[in-house]
């Protein structure tokens, strides 16, 4: 039985619930009413914006009420390109190209899939749906049933935050320094 | 009217990267991302800033994957739709086969050689595994192959 797609489900299923039961419940619900309304499907349509569709909706209305709800407020105001702007900071000290490089090989999947996990989840899902599983705005508008503005917007917010977090595991790990803004003198 | 239209205006830089990730998603009209485009040939800083942050999500889009389903998946999915669908399953409907599989090539294996530090040029190395039967058409692309408007610099 050659239903490989799965893997990709469970992925999103476990961004959306960080709990491999949960995962795997919603993965189970959203295959069986894709089996279900499978003849609603029209052939030529985007069968995974369709199945994500299920997913999502199937997430929102079963798990959603469960987690702790988190709203906008939460994240803050950040600067934009948090991640980049801070490790500019630096430039000097490292060898500019290849310090990003490392700092984007020294992140962990774990580290990278927490930072996602931390985000509220108005913010996490587009995030996810955009940058992860490449949706385009208008798919994820659709998925999540929200105006394209309201995508565009949580996704501005949402890597800000992201980038923060994943600054901050790069910085309590010495990946990078934290950030001086004014130059330190060296001793000796 | 007409005739102030004729010359491009200057790009502001930080404008321009307002645009930065519906550039990289290929989001923008093919006028702006062109001039997006020609703006990074000529501005080092824009295209690093841009090239960074392409990494960046090919790094978070890699990272973030879950591709381990738990060993009994299958089993427990099985034995759920037997028990809830009944008499309604049979078994797998065959339409709904063939259209998972055509989604499936896009979804498989994620390219593990896929190497972070040449995001722009990685869809052209990434080997499409054929689990498939040679007749299952991929004709949904993989996000990785959707064609990159980050042109590297000339």
């Amino acid at each position: 039985m050659a239903m490989e797609y799965m893997p990709s489900l469970y992925s999103a299923a476990s961004r959306l619930t960080h709990n491999a039961s949960d995962s795997e419940d919603l993965v189970q619900e959203t295959y069986l009413k894709a089996y279900r309304s499978f003849a609603t499907f029209e052939e030529g349509t985007n069968l995974k914006a369709w199945l994500y569709r299920i997913l999502t909706n199937t997430f929102i209305n079963n798990y959603r009420a469960k987690q702790r709800r988190v709203d906008e407020q939460d994240l803050g105001d950040l600067e934009d390109m948090y991640l980049y702007k801070n490790l500019g900071s630096f430039e000097s000290a490292l060898a500019s190209r290849s310090a990003e490089d490392n700092l984007l090989d020294s992140l962990t999947d774990d580290e990278v899939k927490q930072a996602l996990a931390e985000l509220p989840e108005s913010f996490r899902l587009p995030v996810y749906l955009a940058d992860v599983e490449e949706f385009s705005y208008k798919e994820i508008a659709e998925m999540l049933n929200v105006p394209i503005g309201t995508v565009m917007s949580r996704l501005h917010r949402g890597r800000k935050a992201l980038q923060k977090r994943l600054y901050d595991y790069a910085t309590s790990e010495g990946l990078i320094r934290p950030t001086d803004r004014e130059p330190e003198h060296t001793r000796g | 009217m007409a005739e102030s239209q004729q010359t491009h205006p200057p790009v502001d830089c930080g404008e321009l990267l307002s645009n930065m990730y519906p550039y990289l998603a290929g989001e923008l009209m093919s006028v702006d991302s062109e001039q997006f485009a020609g703006h990074l040939d000529n501005c080092p800083d824009c295209y690093k800033t841009v090239d960074f942050h392409n990494q960046l999500r090919t790094v978070i889009a890699r990272k973030a994957r879950e591709p381990e389903l738990p060993q009994a998946f299958w089993e427990r999915l099985q034995n759920r739709m037997e028990s809830e669908l009944g008499d309604e399953f049979v078994e797998f409907k065959p339409a709904f086969v063939r259209a998972v599989e055509k989604l499936s090539g896009s979804l498989l294996h994620q390219p593990s050689a896929f190497e972070p530090s040449s995001p722009i040029q990685g869809a052209s190395h990434f080997e499409q595994p054929s689990v498939f039967e040679a007749d299952s058409p991929f004709e949904q692309p993989s996000p990785f192959d959707r064609p990159s408007p980050f042109r590297p610099g000339s």
